[in-house]
């Protein structure tokens, strides 16, 4: 293949058409081993299309893909039992206990971890004699992850594994993929949460309308299209040309309802600009200074923010 | 061959531990048994009739009266057996006064209803009081009438009736336990296994073996409850039921998976299958005799494989004749299964 580390997932020029619509559009990206890479995107950008290319539950498309060095479009079978995925919609057979799944679906793969290790892993281990459907939504997403695991696959596939869990089972189920990492595997990832993939993965891609716009480190990222901090601060619709005039000429403004975010390379005379504006009874409440975040490049980027 | 188990075993707890099932595959039909047993296992041998007797002491009538084996008798003033016949206690109340002439007059009051106890009561007592009296005076005989049964299997309508319940208890687990795919379908299970590397078949094989088991064991509690409670006599061979019945859930369960491939969701599956089993519950000689049913409905009674299963299963548990030839419903049941195969394979959606 023409590459000199090993390829877990390497993907060229890629394109799946639904009624002549692109939902990918020519995408490019490979993903080495060990590394987790997460797919960054808004709902519809050709997240899950991608997965379900990379998986083998979607055959077409043009352009090449090999994972594991198999075309996932002609050798799914094979390749399904070196892989472990979990798809956005975590149902299951509603009936079967924690542990019935796991092993159930233990009994799938040539060499499963072991079940106990597994339900220990994903935090469900006094869960484990529970029904599916007696789980909470972040139970059954971690159960989910659970049943990914199990095939002790050299891949594992995450479909917006924490989308519709609050934020306590998301930090939780965080926990659990960074166990997974500290074992070396490799993981592939989606998700339209920017703090995940930031906190989460090594390189990312950002995935807009089926084309990739962005990729790299999340530091890489936020480096390359900001040199600038970020000032927010509560601003009135009545104060927004005030303090427009007062800026820096390099500063950006952008608002989002009542909140300003002021994009500046010059931090020190942009805060001075502010202050000369607060003895003027302009108040800045919750003022913030921050860096950057992959939000701010998503929105660089396309003009938008990711959830719309 | 591990894969197919353990999803056989992960179908087996997915269904029996939902309640419902249980319910609506076993105990109702049960249930039907049971009413059916209650109603019908008496009619057509009902040998005991309740008999209020008001006679003079030493009414030679009343004697012979005591004779009859199928009378249960009691003694009473005139106005309490008549009472007692208005209240349907007895199904006569039977009047004995001495004539002048010193014979006896014998009146037998009864209220006529769908039922014909009382007037087979008189009957009787006629009967019997003009043997008694032939006897009495030593008239020779011209005519001596024997009374003999000429089918000797003779049915009851319970007999005709386990086999139907069973036929549509198969059907039902046939059609609506299909809809179990739809769910699986819906809620995207289906694609969730398609990521393990397992085959299709491998899913789909285990539950349908899992119905295929079920009817089975529906067969083996209806006729064993048929048999031991109410006396139906099962005389088809093991092999011929299992054979039979397999057929008929075979065809039953592909029909299902073909209803359900048009529908989209549990709801909409439940409503075909509704739709379809519900005029093969009443017009497929289930529950009463097709012959009974109105010319112009014949034509569909003549192409619901209910019909034709309803039928063999019945040849085969009595072992008599039916109303078609037990090659005819082998013939148009594979017909079925043949057909609704080869479009639920052309129709089915996986997800």
């Amino acid at each position: 293949m023409g590459v000199d580390i090993l390829q877990s997932i390497s993907v060229r020029d890629l394109r799946y058409s639904y009624n002549g619509l692109y939902a990918v559009d020519g995408i490019n990206f490979n993903v080495s081993q060990g590394e987790i890479f997460g797919l960054l995107g808004p709902n519809g950008a050709g997240k899950t299309t991608t997965t379900e290319i990379l998986v083998g539950l979607k055959k077409g498309g043009e352009g090449e893909v090999r994972v594991l060095d198999l075309d996932p479009r002609v050798d799914a079978k094979d390749l399904k039992s070196r892989i472990g995925a979990q798809l956005q919609t975590p149902a299951l057979f509603d009936k079967l206990t924690v542990y019935e799944l796991i092993s159930l679906f233990a009994s799938f793969y040539p060499h499963p971890l072991p079940i106990h290790e597994v339900i220990e892993m994903v935090g469900l281990t006094d869960k484990k004699k529970s029904l599916a459907k007696k789980l909470s939504g972040g139970q059954l997403q971690r159960l989910s992850v659970g049943l990914a695991l199990i095939s002790n696959g050299e891949i594992i596939f995450l479909d917006e594994p924490t989308t519709g869990l609050d934020p306590q089972s998301r930090r939780n189920l965080w926990d659990v993929i960074e166990k997974i990492k500290s074992e070396g595997r490799t993981i592939f990832l989606t998700t339209h949460y920017m703090d995940e993939a930031e906190k989460l993965c090594d390189r990312v891609a950002i995935i807009d309308k089926g084309k990739i716009i962005a990729i790299g480190t999340p530091r890489e990222l936020i480096q390359i299209h900001f040199e600038e901090q970020a000032l927010e601060f509560n601003i009135r619709a009545n104060q927004i040309d005030t303090v427009k005039n007062i800026l820096p000429p390099t500063a950006r403004l952008e608002l989002e309802d009542e909140r300003a975010t002021v994009y500046t390379k010059e931090v020190p005379e942009t805060i001075k600009a502010l202050l000369s504006l607060s003895d003027n009874g302009f108040e800045l409440a919750q003022f913030t200074v921050r860096s950057a975040t992959l939000e701010d490049v998503f929105l660089k980027l396309t003009g938008r923010r990711i959830r719309e | 061959m591990k894969i197919f188990f353990n999803l056989f075993i992960a179908h087996l707890k997915d269904m029996f531990r939902d309640k419902t099932v249980a319910f609506w595959f076993f105990l109702f039909p049960l249930l039907f048994v049971f009413l059916y047993g209650i109603i019908f296992s008496n009619v057509g041998s009902n040998n005991n009739f309740k008999v209020a007797i008001y006679a003079p002491p030493q009414s030679s009538a009343a004697q012979v009266f005591e004779h009859i084996p199928v009378f249960t008798i009691t003694h009473t003033d005139r106005e309490t057996a008549l009472e007692s016949v208005k209240a349907n206690k007895n199904e006569a109340a039977v009047i004995v006064e001495k004539a002048e002439n010193g014979s006896e007059k014998v009146t037998v009051y009864y209220i006529t209803n769908q039922d014909s106890s009382g007037a087979i009561v008189a009957g009787l007592i006629k009967q019997v009081l003009t043997e008694a009296e032939m006897q009495y005076s030593g008239v020779k005989r011209h005519y001596e009438v024997v009374e003999k049964i000429a089918n000797d299997d003779s049915l009851r309508m319970i007999d005709y009736i386990i086999p139907g319940i069973l036929a549509m208890a198969i059907m039902q687990l046939g059609l609506f336990g299909s809809m179990q795919f739809v769910t699986y379908r819906e809620k995207k299970i289906t694609k969730r296994l398609a990521l393990a590397p397992i085959s299709k078949a491998s899913f789909l094989g285990s539950e349908i073996s899992l119905r295929m088991l079920m009817s089975l064991l529906q067969g083996l509690i209806i006729l064993t409850v048929g048999h031991f409670v109410f006396k139906v006599p099962i005389n088809g061979s093991l092999l011929g039921l299992t054979g039979i019945i397999l057929l008929g859930a075979a065809t039953f369960i592909s029909l299902g998976y073909l209803v359900c491939s048009f529908a989209h969701t549990a709801e909409a599956a439940q409503g075909l299958v509704q739709a379809v089993q519900f005029p093969m519950m009443f017009l497929s000689g289930v529950f009463f005799p097709t012959k009974l049913l109105p010319t112009f409905i014949q034509p569909i009674v003549k192409i619901m494989p209910l019909t034709y299963f309803g039928d063999g299963l019945r040849q085969i548990v009595l072992g008599g004749v039916g109303d078609f030839s037990m090659a005819t419903n082998m013939t148009i049941l594979s017909g079925w299964l043949v057909i609704t195969f080869i479009l639920t394979v052309k129709f089915f959606r996986w997800e």
